[in-house]
């Protein structure tokens, strides 16, 4: 194998890695502000999926805002508006779980709005553009996204059904039900059992593509080494090499003497 | 932790269970044998549960230990005989792999794992761990639902006086947990545990004098002041968790001043839990909260003491 990568190579290799940060790096798991509203308020799948398409938007139209804005303000004071920002993106998210979904917006109260205010949108976005630029901070706004979604509407089924038997408002097969997992306790235990195992399940992936590539390295290695060692008896069968001619050596071959006019190399009867 | 230390838990755990035979024996007498069964299914659960996780989950295979079954014995006494044979598989479960396995096992937890199990069962199934019977009856081993009665901790809670005289309080002949409702033996139990030096007496003592003075400053009942203080100790679960739970070695400080610091808030704590707290009964959740609060005490302690310390540096200078 060359040393270069092929492109290819690399750009699935990075794809590998993003994909096992949306559960290593997931702020949810590793920011202890921003569960908030995942512990209290994602109680039911639906009330997950509420929570998490609503911060899906809200930091959507925060990294426009903080793209376009990138130009106008410094970072610090980024930060400072961008509560206001994710406020008024709030107002058409509110009025559509207020009408559309009343029953869940009364579930959730204060911790959908609480959003707006939550480090991963307020702090992370507009952190994210400015360290990385534009490109890599929008993918890394959008593995925060798929991140916390992933994590909200995973918590609110788990919840929903140790809590009720149900997924959804459908009925799940279930041994017993446990009526407090909609209290916040049982929230932060889930929340802490499944980023245990998520971190868990990345780490074992990456081992094993570690060991697989040191495999890789020591069976090239050895097919290298073994090639070296057999050069010696090719270069004994070949006929005289032409005067003026340069030899390739390599690291384990044996320095050959060049015969001189008039004298046959010997032949290897091997 | 060291060897020594783990032996000084193992012993601890072996004692506890022993100390827990003399109270299922006072619980087979009232209540017929459904408490064994109690008590055999909610230890096969700790067993197989412990042999699970050490079989695939702990990398170097760890011995085995007994504090799963001295954590399933604990859970067992502190629920009533009507409990069903799930309740208490449920609470060991939890204990086991929520509050021991995750922070590192039998010698490294944070919180007592059988105060964590009770405390998830009695916000889940609440009218379940709070069923109690009159005492002197053979429950019927297949039986779902039993005659109801009042414990003399929940008659507190109501504002009443227990019906039940103190003799009958003190035999444990009242309506109430399977291990917390005999004060004699419990008191022989204290005693023994006290010999093996399995609890430390001035941390349970201070534990119980800042409960009862806490219960005669505040008296529930109509009953006066000092039967007020009879009625609250020797009801719910206030002697036996000073006896089983308080003294957990491995979250025990090591200072003593903070052992005593620590028992002088689990005291009244577990009272306003009693007095102010949707159950009739609080103490899981005073232990947890000042388990809680053992970091800032150790660190509360040790700042004061350098104070004193650098005080005493400046007046020998002087």
């Amino acid at each position: 194998m060359s040393s270069r990568a092929s492109r290819p190579g690399k750009a699935l290799h990075a794809l590998k890695e993003w994909t096992l940060e949306l559960f290593s790096e997931n702020p949810v798991f590793i920011g202890g502000l921003s569960i908030t509203p995942v512990v209290v308020g994602a109680t039911t799948a639906a009330n997950g999926l509420i929570l998490g398409l609503a911060a899906a938007f809200l930091m959507l139209f925060l990294s426009g805002m903080c793209a376009m804005g990138g130009m106008l303000f410094r970072v610090p004071v980024q930060k400072g508006l961008a509560a206001f920002v994710s406020a008024a993106a709030f107002i058409p998210v509110g009025y559509v779980v207020d009408t559309f979904l009343p029953l869940q917006s009364v579930s959730l109260g204060i911790y959908l709005p609480l959003l707006c205010v939550s480090s991963i949108v307020v702090m992370k976005v507009p952190h994210a553009l400015a360290e990385r630029g534009y490109r890599k901070g929008f993918l890394h706004i959008v593995q925060n996204i798929l991140g916390f979604f992933l994590c909200t509407l995973l918590v609110g089924i788990v919840r929903e059904w140790l809590g009720a038997g149900t997924i959804f408002g459908l009925p799940a097969p279930t041994l017993l039900t446990v009526p407090s997992a909609a209290y916040p306790y049982m929230g932060f235990i889930i929340i802490g059992m499944l980023g245990a195992a998520a971190k868990k399940a990345a780490a074992v992936i990456r081992e094993n593509e570690l060991l697989d590539r040191h495999e890789q390295i020591y069976t090239e290695k050895w097919v290298d080494d073994s090639l070296d060692m057999e050069q010696p008896d090719a270069a004994e069968e070949t006929s005289v090499a032409p005067e003026g001619a340069v030899e390739e050596q390599t690291d384990t071959a044996p320095l050959q003497a060049e015969p001189s006019a008039g004298q046959e190399r010997p032949v290897n009867n091997q | 932790m060291n060897r020594g230390l783990r032996k000084q838990c193992d012993r601890y755990r072996y004692d506890v269970m022993l100390c827990c035979i003399p109270l299922m024996i006072v619980g087979f007498y009232f209540y017929g044998i459904r408490v064994l069964y109690l008590a055999l299914i909610n230890c096969a659960v700790a067993a197989l549960l412990d042999l699970i996780v050490l079989q695939f989950f702990m990398k170097h295979r760890g011995r085995w230990e007994p504090s799963g079954l001295a954590t399933a014995l604990i859970i067992t006494m502190m629920l009533p005989p009507t409990a069903p044979y799930w309740l208490g598989p449920m609470g060991v479960a939890f204990a086991l792999l929520v509050a021991k396995y995750p922070f590192g096992g039998a010698y490294s937890y944070a919180f007592t794992p059988a105060a964590a199990g009770m405390a998830f069962l009695t916000l889940s199934f609440p009218s379940q761990v709070f069923a109690y019977t009159t005492p002197l009856q053979q429950l019927a081993v297949g039986a779902d639902s039993f005659p109801p009665a009042t414990s003399a901790a929940g008659a507190l809670k109501l504002g009443g006086i227990p019906s039940f005289g103190i003799f009958d309080m003190f035999i444990g002949n009242n309506p109430g947990a399977l291990g917390t409702t005999c004060v004699v033996v419990l008191l022989t139990v204290f005693l023994y545990l006290a010999v093996r030096r399995c609890v430390d007496v001035p941390t349970v003592c201070i534990f119980f004098a800042s409960a009862a003075l806490f219960a005669l400053l505040f008296p529930r009942s109509a009953a006066g002041p000092f039967l007020s203080v009879v009625y609250e100790m020797s009801s719910g679960y206030i002697l036996f968790g000073g006896l089983f739970l308080l003294c957990d070695p491995v979250v025990l400080p090591k200072a003593r001043s903070v052992r005593y610091l620590y028992a002088l808030l689990l005291g009244p704590a577990a009272m306003l839990f009693r007095y102010n707290g949707a159950f009739e009964e609080g103490f899981c959740f005073a232990l947890l909260i000042c388990q809680a609060l053992l970091p800032c005490l150790e660190a509360l302690v040790r700042h004061v003491r350098r104070q004193l310390a650098n005080r005493r540096e400046v007046a020998a200078h002087e």
